[in-house]
């Protein structure tokens, strides 16, 4: 168990490695972010010394290992858009996000997990064709398209809920239904077609002929030996949303990490986009050992490996 | 248990999978049932057990099963009836659940039937099938096949069944883990007197190990007797065919089979 937490973490180690560096060269190549700070009428001069101030006229390999310092001291200097702490900016948007997410990872669980369960008992039953569409639907409608489209109708309609913004349950619903559409889709097909596999499993047709019940058999047998597959996908589901909320954020003016992170793209304030595929890849990679720590607890198989 | 004439019939296809067969087995009886693949053996097996539903065969005839009649049974007289028959399936691997050891397999079958299971312990019942109690913590993957052979036959006994359906239940064994299984079948039979539906295609261990016989093909039985009498002077030519062919006449698991039942 200890040799294999070491081995996740070392390759844990070396992709935030390739993330950082890769954040890090994609930012220099993207422009000069003077402009954007200083406007169209500043002088040469002006240029000059903002870029000696902020270290952009070091050699590329100095500036690299400022940040490499900057990553590892969790301390990433100051936004030159905001003139806040780049750390500080992070910490303030981060909640929103957090909350949008396991919200719609909530959504994506709770109605994913038990529509393929249900679809896998019926194979072929309306309750499957059901599944099957609401599947083809999450996974083919792009997210701003639905975004815009639940703002039509539930704001903009029927006033039901608020258009954008943040600050209460409320205004989280619509990007959290909008952000659990493609996993629900994901889940609830994955789910389907792991159940189906293990219900025909030898060992389930045993477990009826010892007269166990159905539900006990399903909930239990079918379901904890079909669960890897499924939270697999439900963990790297959770990482994809990460990005996925970047658009949702967009659409919903919702201000969280994704939001901050276009306007730091946008700005090219270089520091902040640093710090933001910092902590982006982080929480990543924090998510898919957690996956790896959890598969050796469902599953008494992995535990020796 | 006994079976009339019975035909069973699976979704989607017209012809039946077995049709017109009659079969009996008397209490504390070892009955072979003998076929190669696809003769009907195992849906017989299953139709007999209760399972037809789940695996979409649908039975007509009558039949019996520790008086039990299964066209009319409710959910309490099923529920009775899986106690009292128990199955065996052919591979021991894949018949037990990969998350569960085999103590909680043991304690799923004792909340389901609290007073039937009481008779033994987990210990006993591990020495009962000639498995050290220091398994009893171990999960499949950790079982060889036969240790996992010898964890469904006491699984099956921890219920003291009336019938055991065994469904192939050595033929992914090695010959000689095969003798092993056999030998605590025949003791099951003697010491706790549960009737035995053997289903096999290897006449070797039949021969050792039944007291009657049926031959099935294609979902007929074409001969059925006590088995001295059915494998000596075979009266049909299927019969003939099939012990001709039979790999394991002169074989050395024969022998060691032989050696055992001696």
């Amino acid at each position: 168990m200890i040799v294999f937490i070491a081995r996740k973490v070392g390759g844990a180690l070396v992709t935030f490695a390739v993330a950082i560096t890769l954040a890090f060269l994609l930012s220099r190549m993207s422009g000069d972010p003077t402009a954007n700070i200083l406007g169209p009428f500043a002088t040469p001069d002006q240029f000059e010394s903002l870029r000696e101030r902020l270290g952009l006229n070091d050699p590329l390999p100095v500036q690299f290992l400022d940040y490499l310092k900057s990553a590892f001291t969790a301390d990433f200097g100051e936004s030159l858009q905001y003139g806040q702490s780049n750390t500080q900016l992070i910490l303030e948007r981060l909640p929103n996000t957090i909350v949008l997410i396991v919200l719609a990872m909530a959504i994506a669980i709770g109605i994913g997990v038990p529509l393929g369960v249900v679809a896998a008992t019926k194979e072929g039953s309306a309750w499957d064709r059901l599944a099957s569409t609401v599947a083809l639907l999450g996974q083919s409608m792009p997210v701003f398209w639905l975004g815009l489209m639940l703002i039509l109708v539930f704001a903009v309609n029927l006033g039901l809920l608020p258009a954008g913004q943040d600050g209460s349950l409320k205004h989280v619903i619509l990007p959290a239904v909008t952000l659990s559409m493609y996993p629900l889709a994901q889940i609830a097909r994955l789910t389907r077609a792991t159940m189906a596999e293990v219900l025909r499993e030898p060992y389930i047709d045993a477990a009826r002929a010892r007269g166990l019940r159905s539900r006990r058999i399903i909930g239990v047998h079918a379901l904890r030996n079909a669960s890897m597959p499924v939270v697999t996908i439900t963990a790297l589901q959770a990482g994809l949303l990460l990005s996925g909320a970047v658009a949702v954020e967009y659409v919903f003016n919702y201000s969280g990490f994704g939001l901050l992170a276009i306007q730091a793209v946008e700005f090219r304030d270089y520091t902040l986009v640093q710090a933001v595929v910092a902590f982006g890849v982080l929480a990543f990679i924090l998510l898919n050992l957690a996956v790896d720590l959890l598969y050796a607890v469902i599953d008494p198989r992995i535990r020796r490996a | 248990m006994r079976a009339v004439d019975v035909a069973i019939r699976h979704d989607g296809h017209d012809a039946p999978t077995v049709k017109g067969v009659s079969l009996e087995v008397g209490s504390g009886e070892i009955v072979g049932i003998v076929g190669e693949s696809g003769s009907g053996k195992t849906t017989l097996a299953m139709a007999v057990a209760g399972l037809s539903p789940y695996t979409g065969a649908a039975v007509d005839g009558a039949l019996e099963v520790v008086g039990c009649d299964l066209a009319s049974a409710d959910r309490r007289a099923l529920k009775a009836l899986r106690a009292d028959v128990q199955v065996v399936f052919q591979n021991p691997h894949a018949s037990l659940d990969p998350r569960q050891s085999v103590r909680a397999g043991f304690r799923e079958l004792r909340t389901l039937q609290r007073e039937r299971t009481s008779w033994i312990s987990d210990e006993e019942l591990m020495e009962r099938v000639k498995l050290s109690p220091d398994l009893l913590d171990r999960y499949p993957h950790q079982l060889s096949g036969g240790q996992a052979q010898r964890v469904c036959i006491a699984r099956a006994l921890l219920m003291r069944p009336r019938l055991l359906i065994a469904d192939e239940p050595t033929s992914g064994l090695d010959v000689s883990v095969q003798a092993r299984v056999l030998e605590l079948l025949l003791d099951v039979r003697d010491r706790d007197g549960i009737a035995i539906l053997f289903i096999s295609h290897d006449l070797a261990v039949v021969r050792l190990l039944c007291d009657r016989v049926y031959v099935m093909r294609f979902g007929e039985v074409v001969e059925s007797g006590p088995t001295t009498r059915v494998l000596t002077e075979p009266q049909d030519p299927y019969t003939k065919a099939l012990i001709e062919a039979s790999p394991g006449r002169h074989g050395p698991g024969a022998d060691r089979l032989r050696a055992v039942k001696a």
